[in-house]
């Protein structure tokens, strides 16, 4: 099939889906309709990749106060949120970081055993994703963390099965998901672990796909001698610190975020600095703080509860299958992104047996970048891409899906 | 600027702002101000903001995300409130505007449109200087940026300079450059056009609790656009007489002309989405459709792949700053009104200022006059309004005085300047070369006494008769 082809097929999904949505025999006023439709719509976009992700979420915000029935305050209501600057910080930190020579530093200092394997770099990065989330009680400041060795790590490998994109993205899909409280029940335990099996199987099918243009770092050799601005490295050393601390001091890791990130801003602090100012990559926060205007619109249209009766419907009768219900709560989570609030209700404890489960095993279960700000902060810097998310989306959702049927 | 530079890439100003605006800060923190201690320290920490945007200590985005940080790290509200700016439409409004600018320069319509008209104004240096200072005025609907419009039109003023032979520093090139520049500050406060004005009318909508319409803030200006393209043309052919008549090659600006083609489709595509634009601006009257919504569906129209003219990468490389600097402006003025931290400054401006204001015609003088001064040490024109408008509006209201006229003339006097450094765009149009600081204090300063007795003129009399501070 032709790439033009295949283009329209992609972008007629969303129209599609729309369209079921307005015409579906479901309960609901027109604008809860409207809104949901939009919001569907949105999410296929971003799903399909076949535009912009910040573009289609401007454009949804648009069409939410236009059509949708809603205020613009609550069509833009994730801007409203915290997130996004958050994000905005976290971007400005790692710019910082970036120009600093912080990140090349890191990969040169990085043993050859690391650098030089997929899966060992991975499975690094996992286990570390999951130690920090066991401490720091927010996904964008484990993918900030994270973000730096991952970037180092890519960047120093010339195996195309260390793209940047691939080896950052299962970073920040670590970081976005593993976000857990000791003691940890063994049953999360067990999900975590199948998770993070899925995602290694997963860079590996990314690997195999890879093209050696993909890879960011060149022919591996003797590194070139990196000049650190050391108030940078600092400046990271200390927000890591007092997120690593956070439970100790309990300051909100946005705070500490976006402070960080405002402190690069100051001219003449650092010789990184100083020449040119940062201007942090404006889409993301765009699409950042559109995916979560969804759930804030959803709620005051009451969309929401069409969408919690739908889930009721597909896993009423389904008591033995588990499946069911991961599946309809992994859809259901589609429309309500990581970093709210606002978020849709919680269905755990919600009529249907297994939804406790469920909606864990969903909400490590991720298919597009826009779910969670960290996955959209290494779009932005790690150049994940929306195809590769998605396959890696997939295979936890199979590998979970077999999880169920067996256990 | 590199003599003011201290070696370590930072300006002495920068210096200054980055000691003072702590200082400022905590000194005000721990002043009793207030009664209640919210409100003191939502003023010390607007103090400390107005400060970094004073000295552009550093850039005005950041300096608005600091002010914003630092109500929400000491607790003084919480993020729902403090980005509530973000989720407004007046900063998306602005980025609409962008776009839309964007797409009219990038399709060459404002340059068709620019040389289209000088063509037809004539070889005289007396019409080509109308010529100019009337495309400027129809720009500002086209493009709405100040510093665009100078950059497209100092493009082709410094062709028009050549042809006539002679040099930048000549009395033709002095005003030519200096009345495309000075205009252009001017006429994007007689319209909701333009980082500023946009700006203004959020606040207004927001603290003044009234409707801005665009067609109202074009009608009640209109008169003063066409007076204010007379009276800049008679004042520039009078300061700078013209060393030559005429351009010898009469067909300079027509072959220019020729030399851009047949439209483009791009051009025409731009130029239908814009004229959509400005007739559902122009009836908003009849539709009550927001300026803001019809900026914002013209410019996303313009990033439709397949239907604009845009892409991401022209997406990217918009000044977000300013952006984020309108909402932040946005949020701290919600903040402080709804902290009541407002109150001291605005009883201060009542005991000193009410008493001067006994009607429509003295309020439009001293309003006037007092905010030209206040724009003398708040160079930055949206950091003057922000910091301002609310405080003026809270005043007007809580003294009788209609909150739209109000903030009306007050973001009209953000047009008054006569220093260089009092606006982006006068620093772009004097970095053409082609006048000096001193041109800039002279035809600024009778404009601005012009714009003054304009104003004089419509307050008390036009204006009631459109429904505004009747």
């Amino acid at each position: 099939m032709s790439t033009n082809a295949t283009q329209w097929i992609r972008g007629a999904v969303p129209v599609a889906g729309a369209l079921a949505i307005m015409l579906a025999p479901i309960a609901g006023e027109g604008h809860a309709r409207a809104s949901l439709a939009i919001a569907v719509a949105m999410v296929l976009f971003w799903i399909t990749d076949v535009l912009h992700p910040a573009i289609v979420g401007f454009i949804g915000c648009f069409l939410f106060t236009a059509v949708g029935g809603v205020e613009f305050e609550t069509a833009f209501a994730g801007f409203g949120t915290a997130t996004p600057w958050f994000l905005y910080g976290s971007l400005l930190l790692i710019s910082a970081a970036d120009r600093a020579g912080v990140i090349a530093w890191l990969g040169d200092r990085t043993p050859r055993a690391v650098t030089g394997s997929v899966m060992a770099a991975s499975a690094g990065l996992l286990c570390a994703a999951y130690l920090l989330g066991l401490v720091v009680p927010s996904g964008l400041a484990r993918a900030t963390l994270l973000l730096v060795p991952a970037l180092a790590w890519a960047r120093r490998s010339s195996t195309p099965m260390t793209t940047t994109g691939g080896l950052v993205l299962v970073a920040m899909y670590g970081a976005a998901t593993f976000d857990r409280v000791l003691p940890t029940p063994a049953g999360v335990v067990a999900l975590d672990v199948a998770t993070a099996l899925a995602l290694l199987m997963g860079v590996a099918w990314l690997s195999r796909e890879a093209s050696p243009d993909d890879a960011e770092g060149g022919e591996p050799g003797e590194p070139p001698a990196v000049d650190v601005d050391w108030r940078i490295a600092a400046l990271v050393a200390v927000t890591a610190a007092l997120w690593v601390t956070t439970p100790v001091h309990g300051l909100a890791p946005a705070i500490v975020g976006l402070a960080a990130g405002l402190i690069t801003c100051f001219p003449g602090l650092t010789r990184a600095t100083a020449q040119k100012a940062i201007s942090p990559d404006p889409l993301a926060i765009i699409l950042a703080g559109a995916a979560l205007s969804i759930p804030a619109v959803l709620l005051e249209t009451k969309a929401a509860d069409v969408v919690v009766g739908a889930w009721s419907a597909a896993t009423e009768g389904w008591s033995a299958d588990g499946m069911a219900a991961y599946w309809a709560t992994t859809l259901y989570r589609l429309l309500s992104p990581d970093g709210g609030p606002p978020q849709l209700p919680i269905l755990d404890g919600h009529d249907g047996v297994g939804s406790g489960a469920a909606w864990a095993a969903a909400g490590v279960t991720l298919l597009s970048l826009y779910q969670s700000p960290a996955l959209i902060l290494g779009m932005s810097v790690g150049r994940c891409r929306q195809a590769q998310m998605l396959k890696l989306g997939l295979v936890v959702l199979a590998a979970l899906s077999l999880a169920v049927i067996l256990f | 600027m590199t003599a003011e530079h201290t070696g370590t890439g930072v300006s002495r100003r920068q210096v200054i702002g980055m000691v003072l605006a702590p200082l400022v800060g905590i000194s005000m923190w721990f002043m009793p101000t207030h009664e209640a201690l919210v409100a003191q320290h939502a003023l010390a920490i607007g103090a400390f903001t107005i400060v970094l945007w004073m000295t552009e200590a550093v850039d005005h985005g950041t300096a608005g995300f600091l002010g914003l940080f630092l109500f929400w790290a000491t607790g003084v509200a919480g993020p729902d409130q403090i980005f509530s700016g973000f989720a407004g439409e007046t900063p998306w409004f602005l980025l609409g505007a962008m776009l839309i600018g964007t797409m009219a320069a990038k399709s060459g319509l404002a340059q068709r449109v620019a040389f289209t008209i000088t063509a037809k104004t004539g070889n005289s240096y007396s019409r080509l200087l109308l010529g100019f200072i009337i495309v400027d005025f129809v720009l500002t609907f086209v493009v709405p940026s100040g510093i665009a419009r100078v950059t497209i039109l100092g493009s082709i003023a410094i062709g028009v300079v050549e042809a006539f032979k002679v040099g930048p520093k000549s009395n033709i090139g002095r005003g030519l450059f200096i009345i495309i520049t000075y205009a252009a500050t001017i006429f994007d406060k007689m319209l909701i056009a333009g980082a500023a004005s946009i700006l203004a009318r959020g606040i207004i909508q927001e603290q003044g609790g009234v409707q801005v319409l665009y067609s109202m803030w074009f009608l009640a200006y209109l008169p003063c656009d066409i007076i204010t393209i007379v009276a800049c043309w008679r004042i520039i052919l009078w300061l700078y007489p013209p060393e030559k008549n005429s351009i010898d090659d009469s067909q300079h600006l027509q072959k220019q002309l020729a030399a851009l083609g047949p439209w483009s489709a791009a051009e025409k595509k731009c130029a239908a989405f814009l004229l959509v634009a400005v007739t559902l601006w122009m009836t908003d009257f009849v539709h009550h459709i927001s300026p803001a919504m019809i900026g914002i569906s013209i410019g996303l129209i313009g990033v439709l792949p397949g239907v604009g003219l845009m892409n991401v990468s022209d997406l990217r490389k918009l000044n977000y700053s300013a952006i984020w600097f309108t909402a932040a402006a946005l949020g701290l003025g919600r903040l402080l009104n709804s902290t009541k931290a407002l109150e001291v400054l605005t009883d201060f401006f009542a005991s000193t200022i009410a008493p001067l204001i006994s009607g429509p015609f003295t309020s439009a003088l001293v309003l006037y006059w007092t905010a030209f001064v206040y724009h003398f040490f708040l160079g930055n024109e949206t950091a003057m309004l922000s910091t301002s408008l609310p405080v003026i509006l809270a005043f007007a209201k809580s003294h009788g005085l209609d909150p739209l006229a109000t903030g009306m003339i007050w973001t009209f006097a953000a047009g008054g300047k006569i220093f260089v450094y009092q606006g982006a765009v006068l620093i772009v149009g004097y970095s053409f070369g082609y006048f000096d600081a001193k041109d800039m204090l002279k035809v600024g300063f009778i404009l601005t006494i012009v714009e003054s007795l304009i104003l004089l003129l419509l307050v008390p009399i036009y204006w009631p008769l459109i429904g505004i501070g009747s």
